[in-house]
């Protein structure tokens, strides 16, 4: 024959084995699927992730079924189409995708990745990490399928399996399941030896891959058993140990987890030449999406600017040190008074001056045992000054004061009326400051948090706040901030400790203690000339913000942006106590219902394409009347080579109508009226036959059609050949048939 | 007189004599009926000789044979001026060329120069002697037989000259049933005894003129052109199709066409003369043993148009 065999099995493989082959491997895919439980939360994400990968399957096991050539290509084609439809169907027109879904995509696939580095497992169900799980195992899916039909297909398969068993563990680092890893392998061992037994070398009893395989899943049972110290060890692998502040983590989720440790520990002690204890800051959090605060990802022009400060020359400026000896601290940032200046003396290892918020970070050096002389800027601006203070603002602030779309109205609208009375920016801060610390009577709870979907630090928990008005440091500075931003204020939101309590004189300078429980957030808002200037609006910690007015009481000039600390013994306990640190996302189960609703009528709809494009081509054919027969032949050509039949472009009309004949069924008084048509009007010198022969052409189909099988009428319907194009030229092979 | 059914009785006509090659028998047809000639390559004793004097008794028309030797003269063949003693003057004696076929047995047998002076008559349809022109008559055809190059005491036929014959067929060994036929009905009687004409010369000269009449569509004009342009960049050929083998490639294919009783010629023509009308104008690459196996694949591979040719 001059068609290949498309192969629709796999190698030496039947197809109720091949059925088998299949069914075992997805078994294996769905309870390796379990493992990811411990590396995301919810239990939504898997539905949407499940009806992926079962499409992905379905898609390679239809296409297979209907012998297509190019499987993967086009289940990986299918694959992004639904995810597509699930996660951005907004971007869609008419259930194509535009070039908005790829950005959309890729927005979702960057914003995962962030995701994934700043937070720590178990994350929650958001929709970029379903989105990459999901799109993982539909990949995963299509590579199996692929797997299988190759030759190697076990071992090959083996690997993949491992690999996606350790996948979960290596993020986690927790101990994988072991009836996991049981269960699985026991697939894996089953699929081995269906396909060993097959083969004719190996004989049915001792299948050496088999015993090879059993050896290694007993050995692999029995490890963990005799040797104590793996659990320890694979518990300790990946994840670092405890930190304050690690690395490449969202402080702000930090900040949640290490104020609910019960035991305080001293975290530093520090003497400074500042008149008041100063904040000491560890981390600047800029980007705010809506759920929570994270560090601004791509640095603006104000913020490569921020160190070199630019400061009115009428405003009082004194270089201050304050010395800083870490105890009980391990983190890869230290905490800096506010602004700092580069040049920090004592410092061992390799340390990097951040000059986004200023503050100091390091890939590989240890805050432990350290010991540093910071420079830091005592800013001494008066109240009239600040007011003063222009409140337009160039474009490189923006990134400070965005908000997210969906903020609810009442947020803003309480910053208008709290400011009512305002005429300018720091007034503005100064109401905002007060209400919350007083006059909005504000109450610092630990407990208030407990209630659901009061965890964070998100728009939603911020509104809710304004109305229960009871929270801790992280609400307070989340409301500030966007309320702030809200009323056009450049706002972001600092991390670090709070003052501390005093605990003796070191060299003619006060000592101070500053222990776990002073873990703190506080809002910065900036005026131009001055800088980011910090805010207390967290009631009942620390003292407000203010600055020296020569009408009012002297002596709440507090000479500089840091507030003052009360020294009374209530203090510190700033805690959170909140549960998952991660911003839950809005709606894995609406993902899950909308890809449901959406799967369905869109796999039709991607099924009927080819159909639907044949469909208008033969309709077309065949309304172009005019008496040509061109149209109808080209029309008979597609619809044989649709059933499975060899058409070539370089077959004259009678070679092709010879190999039509052959077929069984084939109405050939009709094929052969057609034909004479057909060549007269190619061929001779005038066509003179009436009409064009649809009622021969008719015929003819019907007679292919009828002569079909069932799976050759499914092929012919759903995946016709012919849309690919005009038919290519067969390779000839001797000993076949000449074209006539 | 039908074309179609003048022919139908020429090769029932032939096939009373040879039995079980109606191939054979249309290509020679097809050739008488294009004026072009006919080189059939075979062992000896595969009825070569049968063939084509069947096709010259069928049609009524003068039939001569030539026993190409090696000591054949080429004045044998064109003809001789002798002086005739009683009028005084040169008098021209035709050789064996002046015929409407003629049949040219183991023509690879002669020199090369007894050869040429055929091969020259068959391109001019005239022979030149003493300064005299005189026209062949017409219908003209040459039906050579040809031994296979291996065979003892021959000359290869160089392929200029092989390019003169418009198509090439062997006969091929009769199957078993053919050959029981045959032994049976030849050992008494001589069928060409019973052969009787089936069409007048005048008929013959109408069904050329009819053949050369029938029409060439554009698309399968071009056909023809890209199968000999196949033929020339082909890797498996080092001599490609001549310009005349396409000329008589489409000769052909009309004959066939009126043969079959069309009015014009079809893609199918001209591949199914493709076999006879290509190989023996190829020379195929060191290595490659059939010249036939690639002109199967190149029409196999050539695509046929369609609809109207551009012209270029």
């Amino acid at each position: 024959m001059l068609r290949a065999d498309p192969g629709r099995r796999a190698p030496g493989r039947s197809t109720r084995e091949t059925w088998f082959d299949h069914a075992v491997l997805a078994l294996a895919l769905v309870l390796l699927l379990t493992g990811f439980g411990t590396i995301v939360t919810g239990n939504d994400w898997w539905v949407t992730t499940l009806l992926i990968a079962l499409m992905s399957g379905l898609t390679c096991a239809v296409l297979r079924g209907l012998g297509f050539r190019f499987v993967a290509p086009v289940a990986v084609v299918v694959e992004l189409l639904a995810l597509a439809w699930i996660f951005v169907p907004e971007t869609l027109s008419a259930f194509l995708p535009t070039l908005d879904t790829v950005r959309g995509l890729n927005h979702l696939a960057y914003t995962a990745r962030i995701i994934i580095v700043e937070e720590r497992a178990p994350v929650g169900a958001a929709e970029p990490i379903v989105l990459v799980v999901a799109a993982s195992f539909g990949l995963i899916v299509i590579v199996a399928d692929l797997l299988l039909q190759t030759r190697r297909a076990a071992a090959l398969i083996g690997i993949l399996l491992v690999a996606v068993y350790a996948t979960p563990a290596l993020i986690s680092g927790e101990t994988p399941s072991v009836w996991l890893f049981v269960s699985v392998a026991a697939l894996w061992l089953v699929l081995l030896r269906s396909r060993t037994a097959t083969t004719a070398f190996v004989s049915r009893g001792s299948s050496p891959a088999l015993v090879l395989g059993g050896g290694a899943l007993v050995a692999a049972m029995l490890f963990p058993v005799v040797s104590p110290d793996v659990g320890a060890v694979a518990t300790g692998w990946g994840k670092p140990p405890s930190t304050v502040f690690g690395r490449g983590i969202n402080p702000m989720l930090e900040l949640g987890q290490n104020l609910r440790r019960n035991s305080s520990v001293t975290a530093l002690t520090y003497t400074t030449e500042l008149r008041s204890a100063p904040y000491l800051k560890v981390a600047t959090l800029r980007d705010f999406s809506g759920k929570t605060w994270r560090p601004a990802t791509t640095p603006g022009l104000m913020d490569q600017n921020e160190g070199q400060v630019v400061l009115r020359s009428d405003i009082d400026v004194e270089p201050v040190r304050t010395t800083v000896s870490i105890r009980n601290l391990r983190s890869s940032m230290l905490p800096v008074p506010y602004p700092a200046l580069p040049n920090v003396i004592g410092l061992e290892g390799a340390w990097r001056f951040n000059r986004v918020g200023l503050t100091l970070s390091s890939e590989t050096a240890d805050s432990r045992g350290q010991t540093y002389t910071v420079t830091s800027l005592d800013r001494e601006p008066t109240a009239e000054q600040m007011r003063s203070i222009d409140s337009f603002i160039g474009s490189s602030v923006e990134p400070y004061l965005v908000l997210p779309a969906d903020m609810p109205e009442v947020i803003a609208e309480t910053a208008r009326k709290v400011t009512a009375n305002a005429d300018n920016n720091y007034d503005r801060a100064m109401a905002l400051q007060a209400w919350f610390r007083s006059e909005g009577g504000f109450r610092y709870s630990e407990t208030a948090p407990v209630a659901d979907d009061y965890d964070g630090n998100g728009v939603g928990v911020i509104a809710k706040f304004l109305d229960v008005k009871a929270g801790y440091c992280v609400h307070f500075s989340s409301a500030m901030a966007v309320m702030a931003r809200s009323l056009g204020i450049p706002a972001r939101i600092a991390v670090g400790y709070a003052p501390g309590s005093p605990v003796g004189q070191r060299n003619g300078d006060t000592e101070y203690k500053v222990t776990s429980d002073d873990l703190h957030a506080w809002p910065e808002l900036y005026f131009q000339g001055v800088g980011w200037v910090q805010f207390e609006p967290t009631t009942s910690i620390g003292s407000a913000t203010a600055f020296f007015e020569p009408a009012s009481d002297p002596t709440s000039d507090t000479g500089g942006a840091a507030p003052e600390t009360t020294t009374g013994g209530t203090r510190g306990a700033d805690r959170v106590d909140s549960g998952t640190p991660t911003s839950s996302s809005s709606s894995p189960a609406q993902t899950a219902s909308r890809s449901a609703l959406v799967i369905v009528p869109g796999l039709l709809l991607v099924c009927a394409v080819p159909w639907l494009v044949r469909w208008v081509r033969r309709q077309w054919r065949l309304s172009r009347g005019g008496g040509s027969v061109d149209p109808l032949w080209r029309e008979l050509e597609d619809l044989a080579r649709d059933h499975g039949i060899a058409v070539s472009a370089a077959d004259t009309p009678r070679g092709f109508a010879a190999r039509l004949r052959r077929r069984p069924g084939i109405d050939v008084t009709a094929l052969d009226a057609l034909l004479r048509r057909v060549e007269r009007e190619r061929f001779a010198r005038d066509a003179d036959v009436d009409g064009n022969g649809l009622a021969d052409l008719r015929a003819v189909a019907r007679s292919i059609r009828a002569g079909a099988g069932k799976r050759e009428r499914l092929r012919a319907t759903l995946l016709p050949e012919s849309i690919a194009g005009r038919a290519p030229v067969l390779r000839f092979e001797p000993g076949t048939e000449p074209a006539t | 007189m039908e074309f179609e059914t003048v022919a139908r009785a020429i090769l029932a006509n032939i096939e009373t004599v040879i039995d079980g090659k109606p191939e054979a028998a249309e290509a020679a047809l097809v050739v008488f009926l294009a004026e072009g000639h006919l080189l059939i390559e075979d062992v000896p004793g595969v009825g070569k000789t049968v063939l084509a004097k069947a096709l010259g008794r069928s049609v009524s028309c003068s039939v001569r044979r030539i026993q190409f030797t090696p000591d054949l003269l080429p004045s044998d063949i064109t003809g001789v001026s002798v002086y005739n003693q009683v009028e005084r003057e040169f008098e021209f004696k035709p050789g064996a060329v002046f015929a409407n076929i003629v049949i040219g047995d183991e023509i690879n047998r002669a020199s090369p120069k007894t050869q040429s002076a055929l091969l020259e008559a068959m391109e001019e349809r005239q022979v030149t002697v003493d300064g005299t022109t005189y026209v062949l008559a017409s219908p003209f055809t040459v039906v050579a037989t040809q031994n296979p190059y291996e065979m003892e005491g021959t000359y290869a036929l160089p392929e200029a000259q092989r390019d003169r014959f418009m198509a090439r067929i062997s006969m091929g060994y009769p199957d078993a049933t053919a050959e029981l036929a045959m032994v049976r009905g030849r050992d008494a009687e001589n069928p060409f005894d019973d052969l009787e004409p089936v069409a007048s010369i005048e008929d013959v000269q109408a069904m050329i003129a009819t053949a050369r009449a029938v029409h060439v569509s554009p698309p399968v004009e071009q056909y023809a052109v890209d199968i000999a342009q196949a033929t020339r960049v082909d890797p498996d050929l080092r001599l490609g199709a001549s310009p005349r083998a396409t000329l008589q490639l489409l000769r052909a294919a009309k004959a066939r066409a009126a043969v079959q009783g069309r009015e014009y010629v079809l893609p199918d023509d001209v591949d199914a003369l493709v076999p006879v009308v290509l190989p023996h104008r190829l020379l195929p690459m060191r290595g490659v043993s059939s010249v036939e196996d690639v002109v199967h694949r190149i029409v196999a591979e050539t695509p046929v148009p369609a609809g109207a040719v551009q012209p270029s």
